[in-house]
């Protein structure tokens, strides 16, 4: 039977090329380091839509009584207040090194729809 | 008569009046009142590549493209190459992680997996205790574990559409659903689907089948084939990867002293997420959603922009996910099968499927075709065999006569290039042509073919679709949807396809193969250049993400 692998990458990993570990890890540091500092202003604009808070209907099992539903509550994530909460001090941190420029010329070069900063909470 | 009934079948009568009740526009109106437009059932849920906000998102799961993935995976990575070696903890990490990561679609059909691993595993370990002489034995365990999963998937994907075409069919022969019937409907309409459940079910299918054949030996750790069942880059839309390529490389964690092929992995990646975020989204809003919402009301330029505008978002959509999830796995020290190879580069009808979703079209050979006979029985059997396997591709891919219509398309159209080989005295080893104009008028006939089943593919019902061809013949109005970055993004869409191998992945690529001194500043470098390109890309789509078009499959 004819095989489809991921031809490119094991002859790759034959020959033994790719990245030691070491640096792996050390370039992904960096990439996820830069990457929330150039875009954690727009991150933080965004968070009061973040990281998608849905009230969770919660039933205790089992009802004893067929004639009423079985007693639950709801129960409101705080993933929201946390996301707000969290990601100020990354937006601080983006506009202190004047990294944030980088993502609002681009916003302004592409013309996208990110919305202006939000509204404190309620 | 239907006092005891949910609202929205209380809704559907109130609106419609008890003569009507056996007609079956009514019937699907009952069906799609109850089931919603989430991805509860294949007919209300048809391809919404709408952009949705971030909100939505949750509703979509955990999407590649989306923070919460970004943080998920980011602190996976790191625990990942930490554990690797110690397996006694590493292993169940990446099983918490997979669940994690489907549960966050619905927790609760984590159990439905879960279900489905054991069995599937205890089955193959039965029929390995049986030496090959013991045929029988073997063969009912198998068809016992083939009957539960493709009930498991029979229940979830098709029976909402089978009650409703066989309530349909007995309301044609003039014999009107009573109340039960329209609450059995009302029940099937409420049937979650699985999301990936077509992925995992096949993954599953194809391990005790080779365990069967004596192709493959179970593994001996349920643990293992947990971790490759539910692998999370490949758990909701594929690829398709068999347990003789995954397995064995769950039973041998990757190792710490191999190097990591970042390089390719992060050229994969973002080269999926720009296809995706900006490319595929950008084709749906401007071309596709707004001409298939509404095909009658288009002229017939604006129709063949819709169309081009489908094929070139749905390559983008699905091969960004394969792409993404190939990427993430080479991140973590795993290799999967490449799924997609410039499709639309094909130079007949067999050549495209040699090129699209190949996981899934040498599944249905290795798994259909070939069991079903081939090419073995002569000319005849081997046209049924054809067109079977495809009818079948088409309802793999959903419950709805569009679907099953698109499948026969493909299988009518692998036939005729058969009979027409036949009749011309062409192999399928004779070499492709090579001068430039023959090789363009077939790339670009073979496109238009495939346009063509498109159309049945993304149309919601036949009537939409029908509404679409006649769109394609009214060439009498200009088309409204042309503009410049629609031409543009057109022909990205279409050069995209170029992206393997060009000299943009070699520059990449060969950013990573510094001396060993400067290993360190090569590594730094790409991590660097990748965080700036995310961010353009970030700030090229919109804001918010729209689900993947093959998570609904």
């Amino acid at each position: 039977m004819a095989r489809w692998r991921d031809e490119i990458g094991e002859r790759r990993a034959g020959e033994g090329k790719g990245t030691p570990l070491g640096p792996a890890l050390a370039g992904f540091s960096l990439f996820c380091i830069l990457a929330l500092l150039l875009n954690g202003e727009s991150l933080h604009q965004n968070a009061h839509l973040l990281p998608y808070p849905r009230p969770v209907v919660i039933t205790w099992l089992p009802s004893l009584s067929w004639r009423q539903p079985p007693p639950s509550f709801v129960w409101r994530s705080p993933a929201r207040a946390m996301a707000i909460r969290l990601s100020a001090p990354l937006a601080a941190a983006s506009r202190a090194t004047g990294l944030n420029r980088f993502r609002a010329r681009l916003d302004a070069l592409f013309h996208t729809d990110n919305p202006q900063p939000a509204p404190p909470p309620p | 008569m239907n006092r005891n009934f949910g609202t929205a079948t209380s809704l559907a009568f109130e609106t419609h009046p008890n003569p009507h009740v056996n007609s079956p526009p009514f019937l699907i109106q009952v069906y799609q009142s109850v089931s919603g437009h989430d991805n509860r059932n294949i007919l209300a849920s048809r391809q919404s590549s709408r952009v949705c906000s971030p909100a939505d998102g949750w509703r979509h799961g955990m999407l590649f493209p989306t923070t919460i993935f970004a943080i998920f995976f980011a602190t996976l990575f790191y625990l990942h190459w930490a554990l690797v070696e110690r397996p006694r903890l590493w292993k169940p990490l990446l099983l918490a992680a997979s669940y994690l990561f489907y549960g966050f679609w619905n927790w609760k059909f984590i159990f439905l997996i879960a279900i489905f691993t054991v069995l599937n595993h205890w089955a193959a370990c039965a029929m390995d205790r049986y030496p090959p002489a013991q045929s029988s034995a073997r063969k009912r365990i198998l068809v016992a574990i083939l009957l539960f999963d493709l009930g498991i998937l029979a229940f979830f994907k098709y029976a909402g559409f089978l009650t409703l075409t066989a309530i349909q069919a007995l309301a044609v022969l003039g014999l009107p659903p009573d109340d039960t019937t329209l609450r059995l409907l009302e029940a099937v309409g409420r049937i979650v689907l699985p999301v990936g459940i077509s992925f995992f079910t096949f993954q599953g299918m194809s391990y005790v089948i080779d365990v069967y054949r004596g192709d493959f030996r179970p593994g001996r750790s349920l643990l293992d084939f947990a971790n490759y069942l539910a692998f999370f880059p490949q758990l909701v839309a594929g690829p398709i990867v068999r347990a003789r390529d995954l397995l064995p490389q769950m039973e041998h964690p990757p190792r710490r002293d191999r190097p990591l092929d970042t390089s390719r992995a992060s050229f994969l990646i973002l080269a999926g997420l720009f296809k995706k975020t900006v490319i595929a989204n950008f084709l749906a809003e401007r071309l596709a959603d707004p001409v298939f919402a509404h095909p009658a009301s288009f002229s017939g330029p604006d129709a063949l922009l819709g169309v081009w505008g489908y094929a070139l978002q749905i390559y983008c959509d699905f091969s960004a996910y394969s792409d993404i999830a190939i990427g993430l796995a080479l991140l973590l020290g795993f290799h999967f099968p490449i799924n997609f190879n410039a499709p639309y580069f094909a130079l007949s009808i067999r050549d495209f499927w040699h090129r699209w979703h190949i996981s899934l079209s040498t599944w249905l050979r290795d798994y259909l075709y070939i069991p079903l006979g081939g090419s073995r029985g002569g000319e005849r059997q081997t046209y049924r065999n054809q067109f079977l396997t495809f009818l079948l591709g088409g309802l793999w891919h959903g419950a709805g006569w569009t679907f099953l219509i698109w499948g026969a398309f493909h299988g009518l159209s692998l036939v005729l290039e058969r009979f027409l080989a036949r009749l011309f005295g062409t192999r399928e080893s004779d070499p492709p042509p090579t001068r430039f104009w023959p090789v363009v008028l077939r790339r670009l006939g073979v496109f238009h073919w495939v346009c063509l089943s498109w159309i049945f593919f993304r149309c919601v019902s036949l009537t939409d679709a029908l509404a679409y061809f006649r769109s394609l013949t009214d060439w009498s109005r200009p088309a409204t949807l042309w503009s410049p970055t629609v031409g543009l993004a057109l022909a990205a869409g279409w050069c995209l396809q170029y992206l393997d191998g060009t000299r943009a992945e070699r520059l990449w690529v060969s950013l990573a193969c510094y001396p060993k001194p400067l290993q360190y500043a090569g590594a730094l470098l790409q991590g660097a250049a990748s965080a700036a390109i995310l961010t353009v890309i970030l700030a090229m789509g919109p804001r918010g993400v729209a689900p993947f078009i093959y998570f609904q499959f």
